[in-house]
């Protein structure tokens, strides 16, 4: 940043950040810090990933993962993670014709079906919850509920930013912030599918094998 | 990151002007594809444990591949070079988060756990 400095004035005359300085992009400086902070929250589920790796066979004579999985089921959910990012894409090449209309509804659209995601995932764990299948159970339970809710929180919090966005683009249009946001949730929202190739890879698929 | 060019409008920033309704589609044909296979081979049984394991991870490695360069269009690029660049130095991090962590659960597994219940 550049200091302007006014010269022998009063403290009160100097300008120390200069708001007008183009000699960066504001933009690709937002995303680029926001791209870091999500190989950082990557590895949060790198942790609960060797966790789940190790704990899955610590049953503690409870139910294992083929007494709890189902892997046609989690496709379902699999279709609906990766419509919604499609249908985000969609939203992302509305954004590149600036047409609001298009970013509003493709988003609505991504939020409907990442809701629809959520739904299944909660009926799921609802419905382990009333057999007595908690994370308290054993280790592997506990590892289990905590990896695939880590990645359902994610999704609820994606559909509440997608909430905001739509607001945003309604008031304020494509404005240099309400951009940079945009882009931003993108990363975000296409890191959910990239963790759910390895959730439903790693605990439905091979949990079922 | 980019130039400083689209500042001015935004909707003509390089990282806007990426998208791509073919990457998307491209992108979401292909992982589903993927994830599809898998579960068919893991529904059928084709093959024994340690071979359908096997054939799921490089599956979903490759699904992940995809989802970088069709999606997140991570590549080479002028626009794109120093995400590819952190993602690619995050790697060896990766490796030993995994690593350290299976090792402390592992070591504390065996020094904490009942063993004979369920393992």
């Amino acid at each position: 940043m550049a200091m302007k400095n006014s010269g022998a004035g009063s403290p009160g005359s100097v300008v120390l950040w200069d708001e007008g300085y183009h000699g960066h992009d504001v933009i690709s400086t937002r995303t680029f810090g926001f791209w870091l902070y999500m190989l950082s929250d990557a590895m949060i589920f790198a942790t609960l990933f060797a966790a789940y790796a190790v704990l899955a066979s610590h049953t503690a004579g409870g139910p294992t993962a083929q007494n709890i999985v189902h892997p046609w089921y989690a496709f379902g959910e699999t279709v609906l993670v990766f419509s919604s990012v499609l249908a985000f894409g969609f939203s992302m090449t509305a954004l590149k014709a600036a047409s609001r209309p298009g970013v509003i509804g493709w988003m609505l659209l991504a939020l409907v079906l990442g809701a629809g995601f959520l739904g299944l995932e909660i009926h799921e764990f609802v419905g382990l919850a009333m057999r007595g299948i908690v994370p308290a159970r054993s280790a592997f339970l506990s590892s289990y509920w905590a990896l695939v809710l880590t990645h359902g929180l994610h999704m609820a919090l994606g559909l509440i930013w997608m909430l905001v966005m739509m607001y945003q683009v309604m008031r304020y249009g494509f404005s240099t912030d309400v951009v940079a946001r945009l882009l931003s949730l993108k990363y975000f929202w296409l890191f959910q599918a990239v963790m759910w190739v390895c959730v439903f890879t790693v605990i439905y698929l091979h949990g079922a094998i | 990151m980019s130039d400083s060019h689209g500042q001015e409008n935004p909707i003509k920033h390089p990282e806007v002007q990426l998208a791509s309704n073919g990457g998307y589609i491209a992108g979401f044909i292909l992982t589903l594809g993927l994830m599809f296979t898998s579960l068919e081979l893991v529904s059928r049984h084709v093959w024994g444990p340690f071979k359908l394991t096997v054939a799921t991870s490089v599956a979903a490695f490759a699904a992940v591949v995809l989802q970088s360069y069709l999606l997140f269009r991570l590549d080479l690029s002028r626009t794109q070079r120093w995400n590819t660049f952190a993602l690619i130095i995050m790697i060896p991090l990766f490796v030993l988060i995994i690593a350290l962590t299976w090792w402390m659960f592992q070591s504390l597994g065996a020094r904490t756990m009942i063993h004979g219940m369920g393992m």
